[in-house]
């Protein structure tokens, strides 16, 4: 009678610990290139999805990428509807409270992006709109320091650009790497003033986040991340990326 | 938790006035279309018939999220466009919505007056035929006929509008929808946010189905003999 239950559960511990180590689920939001945004054949590709599949190779498993809005990427979490989130997500203290996140992978700073030579300072914009990603660090930046700006609130940068050139709108604030990216085809725009990193908003960097119980997961990315920082593989992904 | 989702609704309620202005405002525009367009599918123009046709085919076999996004992103792309002075309004967030709403709250209406008016019985078009009247004295006798017979499904439009205008925070908008989304980015407490914005819409709904019900009454009060 023991035996068998002893067998059973040596089964079943088998299978969960099978299931576990095969494959981990990335969720990210694509429409944030350079770090994952899908190309011409449908695929999601971009700094993340390179530094993931690193990682994952690592650690000797599978990975898959799944799409989805990045307001809903740290519910998605701890719903564990997935395993991780490596979504350019800035380390910030309110979402620590929610997720884990691994050690930062990415330096960030944020900047004002507007018309070239329309306006010469920050303070300008204080009457006119600024477009930010909702549920973005940038957007409670803004509502946290500027409580009086008018911000127009998109499900993606990538729109708000849109609105920038249609005129809608007068700035966009964002990442500087995903403005970077954007203006090598914009060339009538231009960042304004100087780059803003502020510990509790972008200035930590991005992390990779999981669900706060998978303490495991997270000690192996970072273990995992020290190492192809060792071994060269995180340089060539950066410079395939950023150069 | 209670207590939460009481605040979560009061923070939400700032987005309510927002909801009712697009839903009415798309109401009221949409009927009239709707009116219109019926009056349209009666004349005997082969090319206003099917011109008319044409738009609710378009506003009925597309989806909602397409049309506002259509209008809103599409009306960008066209530099004529921006130049002229309709860019004032269309630059609007407020208005595309507004405009998607009602083109295509006005194509399902007006399925449902044309669908009423076809319903009236072929013997009171023939009675008012033989008493001599045209075609408009006609139409004056049977459409408010056909429009009462058409109130209990239009109803439900109003509901379905009211619910549809939640897409407009795509474009931005900061209706029960939009600040529920960004409440929810602030405070990742996703069930309860978006638990208040369901109520929200359902008690609004629940307000507008009882005032629906007693005009109707009123309205139908010659068939209650």
């Amino acid at each position: 009678m023991n035996k068998g239950i002893l067998l059973i559960l040596v089964m079943l511990l088998s299978v969960s610990s099978l299931a576990q180590a095969k494959e981990i689920r990335f969720a990210m939001e694509a429409t944030y290139p350079p770090f994952e945004f899908t190309d011409s054949n449908n695929q999601v590709v971009g700094f993340d999805v390179d530094l993931a599949k690193a990682l994952c190779e690592q650690l000797q498993k599978k990975c898959s990428f799944h799409i989805q809005s990045f307001d809903s990427l740290i519910a998605s979490l701890k719903f564990r509807r997935f395993d991780a989130a490596i979504s350019g997500m800035d380390i910030t203290p309110e979402r620590e409270k929610q997720v884990l996140f691994s050690q930062p992978y990415y330096e960030n700073a944020a900047v004002f992006v507007t018309e070239k030579g329309k306006f010469s300072s920050f303070e300008q914009l204080a009457k006119l709109k600024i477009g930010i990603q909702n549920g973005s660090t940038h957007q409670k930046y803004i509502h946290d320091n500027f409580p009086k700006q008018a911000t127009v609130p998109y499900t993606s940068v990538q729109h708000a650009f849109i609105d920038l050139e249609n005129g809608r709108i007068d700035a966009v604030f964002g990442d500087t790497a995903v403005i970077n990216q954007w203006l090598v085809k914009s060339p009538e725009y231009a960042p304004l003033g100087d780059l803003v990193k502020d510990v509790n908003y972008f200035g930590r960097g991005y992390g990779i986040a999981v669900n706060r119980q998978n303490v495991e997961l997270r000690d192996q990315l970072n273990q995992a991340l020290d190492q192809i920082k060792v071994n060269g593989v995180y340089q060539q992904i950066h410079q395939r990326w950023f150069n | 938790m209670l207590a939460g989702l009481y605040g979560y609704i009061a923070d939400l309620s700032e987005g309510v006035l927002m909801t009712l202005s697009l839903t009415f405002s798309s109401l009221l525009v949409g009927t009239i279309i709707a009116v219109i367009g019926t009056l349209l599918l009666t004349v005997k123009y082969k090319s206003v018939y099917w011109l008319v046709k044409c738009y609710l085919t378009l506003f009925t076999g597309t989806p909602l999220l397409v049309q506002i996004f259509l209008i809103y992103y599409g009306s960008g792309q066209f530099e004529w466009l921006k130049e002229s002075r309709a860019w004032v309004l269309l630059s609007e967030p407020w208005f595309c919505a507004v405009l998607a709403l009602s083109l295509n709250c006005g194509a399902y209406t007006t399925l449902l007056f044309h669908g009423a008016l076809s319903s009236i019985n072929r013997g009171q078009w023939e009675s008012c035929q033989s008493l001599g009247m045209s075609h408009s004295q006609t139409l004056k006798v049977l459409m408010p006929y056909a429009l009462k017979r058409a109130y209990p499904a239009y109803s439900n439009e109003v509901v379905l509008l009211l619910k549809g205008s939640s897409l407009a925070s795509t474009i931005t908008i900061m209706d029960i929808m939009g600040w529920s989304q960004r409440i929810n980015a602030q405070t990742y407490d996703t069930l309860m946010v978006f638990g208040a914005a369901g109520l929200l819409y359902l008690l609004l709904n629940l307000i507008i189905t009882v005032f629906m019900r007693l005009f109707e009454k009123r309205l139908l009060a010659f068939e209650q003999v």
